[in-house]
């Protein structure tokens, strides 16, 4: 029963330790999700929002990405527009400016870069991992 | 541009989430009006994807939780709306990319709710529709009801869209006014023409209502559609179905006066199917409560009707519903006046105005008041009777009175009188066609106040009286001079007048009130009620009331007459101070042939009732002579007691059902006797159309000298349509049934046509000079019953002159002549008529008079008895 116990307390550390970090990942790569969405062509708002909304495990809501494109659009990374629409209220669209451009692809490339780094340490072994733990001073 | 639209409710709740989003959005870098901008787009734009036309603040609390602000929505909708809430609406399929609707235009308040109100008050107060148009918009409660809600339902609809709601009500609203709407404008198809050439002058909209309140719910129906067209199914249908069941009792009188048609006009075969079907489908009572000569109907055109000429003849359709049902046409009782619908609207144009016929009844138009005031004098076997009657009208026209009279048998109308402006005016006798023309001329072109008494055939006569003025009354007389009939028992007796048909309506609490005099004793039988008294100077007064509605016919006897002795009386209208007129009753000499005796029983099923006195009656000729007996039914069939049984088992083997025309059945009863000599005697219910114009017979019995004699008996006061054909000095003889007594007055109608009892008739001769001065001084109404004779006579042999100024100058109305009361001397002038002299009418003595008539009778009598003795003196 002690074994018992001391497993679930383990998992519950475990899970709380995954949340944290791929809380702190989704924030990090939330921007690069939006850049990479615009990449290709201009996109509805929102549509855009919907569909990153929809992805799987980024886990954000549109409450979230509207104050996102705000900024970003501030800071000139995305431009935006609107089109008066028959069906409805007027349409914002979203685009990625040059120097949205620059910075989606540095992103990406460091995110590859990063990925690849990754991949390396799970498949080779380190000369630490045969190394005694010399515990005296 | 949002296109959405949000209740107060949810632009508040949104105003608190921006105000919570301000204070967030600050630290983020984000520009505030832009994200707030952004997410309402997206709220709008959720909204639009979830097919809401209005946001409610449930709408948007469920969304903001959507986009992420779990503290601040819920998943689920909250319970009870907020106060002013607007209840939420179901999502809406998005309608192709299509804009919501815009809201309605005013027009469609115009076309949907303020013409058709227009028009249905036009209508109710005025009878415009019907004034203009000759069309009568509401004949139904039911009409009244779809018509009304047409303009209530669509105005509630356009409140409804105005406010962009389309929930159940607007649905079930609108779908209510579509069958209304519809069923009105195909009625209104054919009229469409003349509403159009009618906007000329304005009064065409009335027309085209129908039509510009389709459009306005259509286009209504549009907008609901767009905003919801989910509950189109439900709501609407429950409102089309509201509105077909409204429309039913006019579909059900459509399909009901198509079958009517069938029985009118159509095959022997299409006739009993249109029969069986009515009798499924219908009711005795409805169908003959078809009036075919109301006004044309909007549905009418699809029956095969216009606003001049109805689709089907009202004769034919009168014949039709007797032949379904075998009830006379409803006479409703002026009750009727009280009923909502004809309190809001009034009544339709009177197409049998100035006609000869008796038309719908008028539902604002009563016999107000009735009273018959009479002496009898049993001397002569004669009375006089005065019938003053009361119209009232309270329609918002005039009005003209018609009716029936069925006289006492032999009877003739002798006086008319009017009253104009409080005095009495005498009538003109004349020509028939002199006064039937100074009647058309003064009362229904100049609407001037005339009345018209001619004869109706067979003891009849009818009356007519135009105009009864609006909210007024008009009141007249007829004279009536009648011969008593002697009876076996040693009385005479007469039948009282009765109304067979009329125009208007008569309480049922109303009643005749009599007052007869008479130096004799006197009984009133058939009445309500009876008392006689003593008068002063030996005279007898009875006073009675009478009901009169058919079946209720009461007649008068006076026992121990005997055979009155030989009268006389000076004819005073001869120009001639000696001519006398001698009544004398002579023995009817006994028939030596054997005399073959038929009885002609109607066949419908009115006389189902009377079964059990019609067999007594046949037991009881049957005493004297086997009768043979045919019954009027799909075919005249001859009926024979079974062996060793009885006339009742015989009649009540039979089915009395429908209405039959008995003539074709006389007819058949006519041709058996082959020549021979006989007596039919004719027992019927209600005849109240021919089938076929009388057939021949009118022509036999006028005609015929070796035929057999006719007797007419109808039972219960029964209308008789062949009576009308016939002269009113028609040798065939009416016998009233009076009540119970129907045994025996088929059993004395045997004896006397077995000539079994010694029968007296009476002998009326014009002489010049004294004549027989023993005989007894009698009133000048036995002169008048042998003018009525003379005249006849002069008529047969077609001296037409000599026959038409003798009646007119002794003032009665005959076969050739009539009486007509105009207002005005010119009018009489213009006319080429006099009105008589109102010193010479006949009167109903005053009591008092009655003394000093007897005193001078007796001084007569004196003084010729005191001559006679100086005369023989001096011999």
């Amino acid at each position: 029963m002690y074994h018992a116990m001391q497993g679930s307390w383990l998992d519950t550390q475990v899970n709380d330790f995954f949340e944290n970090w791929t809380v702190q990942v989704r924030k990090g790569l939330l921007e690069l999700f939006v850049l990479n969405a615009l990449a290709d062509k201009e996109c509805y708002a929102y549509q855009l929002v919907k569909t990153l909304v929809e992805l799987p495990g980024l886990g954000v809501g549109e409450s979230t990405l509207y104050p996102l494109l705000s900024r970003l659009r501030v800071q000139g990374i995305i431009s935006a527009r609107l089109v008066e629409s028959n069906e409805g209220p007027a349409r914002k669209y979203y685009a990625l400016t040059p120097k949205g451009r620059k910075i989606v692809a540095s992103m990406n490339t460091y995110i590859s870069s990063l990925s690849q780094s990754a991949r390396t340490l799970q498949t080779k072994e380190t000369p630490h991992e045969h190394e005694s733990v010399d515990h005296s001073g | 541009m949002s296109t959405n639209l949000w209740t107060t409710a949810a632009e508040s709740e949104l105003s608190r989430y921006f105000d919570h989003l301000r204070q967030t959005l600050g630290p983020t870098g984000a520009d505030t009006v832009e994200v707030l901008d952004d997410i309402k787009r997206h709220i709008e734009e959720e909204a639009r994807s979830k097919r809401l036309g209005v946001i409610t603040r449930h709408d948007l609390r469920k969304i903001i939780h959507g986009i992420g602000e779990p503290g601040w929505g819920t998943a689920e909708p909250e319970g009870p709306e907020d106060p002013g809430e607007t209840p939420r609406e179901t999502p809406i399929p998005p309608a192709s990319g299509k804009p919501a609707p815009a809201k309605p235009s005013g027009w469609l308040l115009v076309g949907g709710v303020a013409l058709p109100i227009l028009a249905i008050l036009l209508e109710v107060v005025a009878n415009a529709v019907e004034v203009l148009f000759r069309v009568q918009l509401m004949s139904r409660w039911s009409e009244l009801l779809l018509l009304a809600m047409v303009p209530l339902a669509q105005g509630f609809a356009f409140g409804q869209l105005v406010e962009g709601k389309a929930g159940p009500m607007t649905h079930a609203a609108l779908g209510a006014a579509l069958v209304a709407n519809v069923a009105y404008a195909i009625a209104f198809l054919p009229l469409l023409p003349f509403g159009l050439l009618g906007t000329v002058v304005l009064l065409g909209f009335l027309l085209l209502t129908p039509f510009f309140s389709l459009w306005a719910c259509l286009v209504m129906i549009g907008k609901a559609q767009r905003l919801s067209p989910a509950r189109m199914t439900r709501g609407f249908l429950g409102g089309m179905g509201f509105a077909a069941l409204l429309l039913t009792p006019t579909l059900h009188d459509m399909l009901q006066y198509e079958l009517l048609g069938d029985v009118a006009h159509g095959s022997k075969e299409a006739r009993a199917r249109a029969v069986k079907w009515l009798r499924v489908v219908s009711t005795p009572t409805r169908i003959a409560k078809v009036d075919a000569t109301t006004s044309y109907s909007p549905w009418d055109f699809w029956l095969g009707g216009t606003p001049w000429q109805p689709a089907l003849d009202p004769g034919k359709i009168e014949r039709a519903v007797f032949q379904v049902t075998g009830l006379p046409r409803e006479r409703p009782a002026p009750g009727a006046r009280d009923s909502l619908l004809v309190q809001l609207s009034e009544p339709t144009r009177d197409l049998a105005l100035g006609s000869s016929t008796i038309g719908e009844i008028r539902p604002r138009l009563e016999l107000a008041s009735s009273r018959m005031d009479g002496f009898v004098e049993a001397a002569s076997a004669a009375a006089y009777l005065e019938w003053t009657v009361e119209m009232a009208n309270a329609a918002m026209r005039a009005e003209e009175g018609r009716m029936i009279v069925r006289l006492p048998s032999g009877a003739v109308v002798s006086r008319l009188t009017l009253w104009v402006n409080g005095e009495e005016r005498e009538a003109a006798f004349a020509g028939r066609g002199d006064v039937a023309s100074a009647y058309q001329k003064v009362a229904v072109v100049q609407r001037r106040d005339p009345v018209l008494v001619t004869t109706h055939g067979l003891d009849q006569v009818f009356v007519q009286c135009f105009p009864i003025p609006s909210k007024g009354t008009m009141k007249f007389r007829l004279g009536i001079t009648i011969p008593l009939e002697l009876d076996a028992a040693g009385g005479a007796a007469f039948d009282l007048p009765e109304i067979l048909d009329r125009n208007f309506g008569v309480e049922s609490e109303l009643r005749h009130r009599i007052w007869l005099q008479s130096s004799a004793n006197l009984e009133l039988s058939g009445g309500e009620s009876s008392v006689m008294a003593a008068e002063p100077g030996g005279k007898n007064g009875l006073s009675a009331m009478v009901a009169p509605h058919p079946g209720q016919g009461a007649w008068v006897r006076v026992p121990g007459v005997g055979i009155p002795p030989e009268v006389r009386a000076k004819d005073l209208m001869s120009g001639d101070p000696q001519a006398h007129v001698r009544q004398r009753f002579v023995p009817v000499q006994a028939k030596t042939k054997p005399q073959t005796l038929v009885v002609v029983v109607d066949g419908s099923a009115f006389m189902r009732g009377q079964l059990g006195l019609l067999a007594e009656g046949l037991e009881r000729v049957s005493r004297f002579a086997e009768p043979r007996v045919i019954v009027a039914g799909d075919s005249p069939l001859w009926l024979t007691r079974p062996k060793g049984g009885s006339w009742s088992e015989a009649l009540h083997g039979l089915e009395f059902l429908g209405g039959h025309d008995n003539v074709e059945a006389v007819e058949v009863a006519w041709s058996s006797f082959a020549g021979k000599e006989g007596a039919i005697l004719w027992v019927h219910g209600p005849q109240p159309s021919l089938f076929n114009r009388g057939g021949s017979l009118p022509q036999w019995i006028e005609r015929s000298q070796n035929g057999p004699s006719l007797t007419v008996l109808p039972l219960a006061g029964a209308i008789n349509a062949l009576l009308g054909l016939l002269d009113a000095d028609s040798p065939a003889r009416l016998l009233r049934g009076r009540g119970d007594l129907l045994p025996s007055r088929m059993e004395g109608w045997a004896k006397a046509a077995l000539s079994l009892e010694p029968a007296w008739r009476r002998e009326l001769t014009r002489m010049e000079g004294d004549g027989n001065p023993a005989a007894k001084e009698a009133t000048g109404h036995i002169v008048r019953l042998w003018a009525r004779e003379e005249a006849a006579r002069l008529h047969d042999e077609r001296d037409i002159k000599r026959a038409t100024a003798l009646a007119a100058r002794h003032q009665l109305v005959t076969q050739l002549t009539g009486a007509v009361v105009l207002e005005t001397k010119e009018q009489y002038d213009e006319a080429g008529l006099e009105a008589v002299s109102p010193n010479s009418v006949p009167a109903v003595p005053e009591p008092g008079t009655w003394v000093i008539f007897g005193v001078g009778l007796l001084f007569l009598a004196l003084g010729r008895r005191g001559g006679l003795r100086r005369a023989r003196a001096a011999d």
